[in-house]
């Protein structure tokens, strides 16, 4: 026991940088055993658990307020509270350790570590949003997502039973189950943990090279290639800054398959009729048509850590013969081909939903703006608060101040769109004046970027 | 080919790193630069290169100021840090690609000098594997034959013998004398006097940013050997 808190303890630092990042497994080398497995799992856990205190606490409060709970219900809440995340944890891990073992058997594991992660995403999105019966199950969204929950995950119902209807046994079931999986596992996992490491990172093996014809580039386009490749080599890079564009394409293209004749002949288990009549869907997607893709393009800077990550190596663009300006360009290149989707997302939003030429000519504006946007105020703000000292690139993406202030910054834009949208009455006049004020925002960052941001690079 | 002027660079906290340092090396000279850890090397040769800013002082290479025209003179500078952080996520090929792209080496040019020095480095093999798969010593020859893909005038290496086993110390010494040879110049910093003693025609001792002497080598060790002179002087 005593092993185990020491465990903790040391490897309390280590997994807050880098936690979720299920991709770097060579950080991961020195937690091996059970000993050690429970430490990190225990971890994991007191952070989920902080997210569960975070959103429960809130909700215990409202119950507290309107059920006037006796003291079973309240300690059984309390209690249970500290149990929720321990079985969830099991399966992101087994889901990750299936996604690494997966990808590490193929050349361009990270590739395809993301694209398996994306994949995964959208079909338990797919998976939770699926509906069994009729719209009828709509009404009654509660219900139907309690079901939902249940059939998913038994272990909920338990829950339930024990907080809701202050069923002890329920509850003493509901914890035991939670121990005896999160211990059972941690056992298991922690007897294989090394055989498990080392198929992770013995998988593909490089041939011999023979010089064959190489592919010549000019520089701004080699450095291009190079950021592409640096952040495609990043899978927490990827799901972190590319998620939005992702899920942004994804929900265009549901609806342009729902739209579509083939609609009728898919066998999914959606109720077409159910979301067509829903009566203000097509509405509501076309006056938050703006605000879903900004939204979706304000989480995608890219360019927020791109400097940061140069890292050890930014010796080599600083004695290269290279201005700050071209390294600039090339990292606002990739950020704009992450973001590319959003102009093509915005056209076919455009011709689906039937918009006003104005309207439509406004939304793909905004996309184009909102690109240039978080580009350039990314790499403005990776300027000023840079970090080259990282061990782990999860810091620098997802806790840095750089990455905090250009998602709160989001945030704060999100909210200017509202209130614009709350002074002008007119739909299309909000959003135009939106428009022209971050085409002039743009403007005036990308002229700071070229004259301070180079001073400040040369710097560094 | 390069002069360095009335250099010197403070950290913050006022600590002076380098003091008003002078140094001035020809095309064909191999300059050895020495001195403890801590005494101002690696701050002169960052600055040298246009890694590090500094206030004080001038750096010219070629005639030209490496604060005015930057870009002209790392085009026709080569450099190879201490520590070879290069970017991990490359195959060797595609780091020396991405070298030659940015000097703007043509294709047949490049498949040649590559062929070349990876061949004499023996890393020829490995090229199409990940840099982060590579040990200290490949990636400190990958480093250095990046830098002698555009056949610099003028070669800056820190501690380039670090990492590398005998053989490629054997061939790096060759390919320097060969260099200077053709003209360039050779500025580095060594800790292994032995070899600065035999490689190198100018030396340059520096203690506590200070320079303390500086000449040719003969100039500098006099009757004793550079290991004598380097411990009576700091």
């Amino acid at each position: 026991m005593k092993k185990v808190i020491r465990l903790v303890r040391i490897q309390l630092g280590a997994v807050l940088s880098d936690m979720l990042s299920i991709g770097n497994h060579r950080n991961k080398k020195s937690r091996r055993g059970y000993g050690g497995l429970i430490a990190f799992l225990t971890i994991m856990t007191l952070i989920a658990f902080l997210y569960c205190y975070m959103i429960g606490k809130g909700l215990m409060i409202f119950d507290s307020l309107h059920l006037l709970p006796t003291m079973m219900m309240a300690v059984s809440s309390i209690l249970a509270l500290f149990f929720i995340p321990m079985v969830p944890i099991i399966f992101a891990s087994i889901l990750g350790v299936i996604i690494s073992f997966a990808a590490s058997r193929f050349r361009y594991r990270n590739l395809v570590y993301i694209l398996f992660s994306i994949v995964a995403f959208l079909w338990m999105m797919g998976l939770s949003m699926t509906v069994s019966d009729s719209g009828q199950e709509l009404v009654n969204l509660s219900y139907t997502l309690t079901e939902q929950v249940n059939r998913m995950y038994p272990l909920a119902k338990l829950y339930t039973k024990a907080t809701v209807y202050y069923d002890g046994l329920a509850l003493c079931l509901f914890l035991l189950i939670s121990l005896l999986l999160f211990l059972a596992y941690c056992y298991g996992v922690g007897k294989v943990f090394l055989w498990l490491n080392t198929m992770f990172l013995t998988g593909h093996t490089g041939t011999k090279f023979t010089m064959g014809r190489q592919k010549v580039q000019s520089p701004l386009g080699a450095l291009y290639r190079k950021e592409l490749r640096r952040f495609f080599a990043s899978p927490v890079y990827v799901l972190n800054t590319g998620f939005g564009i992702v899920l942004l394409t994804f929900g265009v293209l549901f609806l342009l398959l729902v739209k579509s004749p083939f609609a009728r002949i898919l066998p999914w288990q959606f109720d077409l009729n159910t979301i067509r009549q829903i009566p203000e869907l097509e509405d509501m997607v076309r006056h938050s048509g703006p605000l879903i893709i900004s939204f979706c393009v304000l989480l995608s800077s890219t360019t927020m850590a791109s400097i940061s990550l140069e890292g050890n190596n930014l010796w080599i663009l600083k004695s290269l013969p290279l201005s700050p300006g071209t390294i600039f360009r090339s990292k606002m290149a990739v950020n704009f081909t992450i973001t590319a989707p959003a102009l093509i997302d915005a056209i076919l939003l455009s011709i689906l939903l039937e918009l006003e030429m104005i309207y439509g000519l406004i939304l793909v504006l905004l996309s184009i703006v909102f690109s240039i946007f978080v580009a350039v105020f990314g790499l403005l703000v990776n300027l000023k608060f840079p970090n080259f000292s990282w061990t782990s690139e999860t810091f620098v993406i997802k806790q840095s101040k750089a990455s905090t202030i250009s998602v709160f910054s989001g945030l704060g834009i999100m909210a200017l769109q509202f209130l614009l949208q709350y002074i002008i009455p007119s739909y299309e006049m909000a959003y135009l004046a939106y428009l022209i004020i971050f085409a002039v925002l743009d403007i005036v960052i990308y002229r700071i970027l070229m004259t301070y941001g180079v001073r400040r690079f040369q710097e560094l | 080919m390069l002069t360095i002027r009335n250099f010197s660079k403070s950290y913050k906290g006022g600590n002076k790193a380098v003091d008003c340092l002078n140094l001035k090396i020809d095309s064909g000279d191999i300059f050895g630069f020495i001195g403890h850890n801590g005494a101002g090397k690696t701050t002169t040769i960052r600055s040298v290169v246009g890694v590090l800013d500094f206030e004080e002082g001038e750096i010219f290479i070629n005639g030209m100021s490496i604060k005015e025209k930057p870009i002209e003179c790392k085009r026709i500078t080569a450099y190879i840090p201490d520590n070879p952080d290069l970017y991990e996520h490359l195959s060797g090929i595609a780091y020396l690609n991405f070298i030659a792209d940015i000097f703007e080496i043509s294709r047949s040019d490049r498949e040649t000098l590559i062929e070349k020095y990876a061949g004499e480095f023996e890393l020829m093999d490995n090229l199409g594997a990940s840099i982060s798969s590579y040990s200290h010593g490949m990636k400190q020859k990958l480093a250095i034959i990046g830098a002698l893909i555009h056949s610099p005038k003028l070669l800056v290496l820190d501690e380039p013998f670090v990492g590398l086993d005998p053989k490629a110390s054997h061939t790096l010494k060759k390919i320097m004398a060969k260099l200077v040879k053709e003209g360039s110049a050779i500025f580095f910093s060594t800790h292994v006097l032995e070899v600065a003693e035999k490689l190198c025609n100018k030396i340059a001792i520096i203690k506590k940013g200070k320079l303390v002497a500086c000449g040719t080598t003969e100039e500098v060790t006099g009757d004793h050997s550079l290991e004598d002179v380097f411990l009576e002087l700091t």
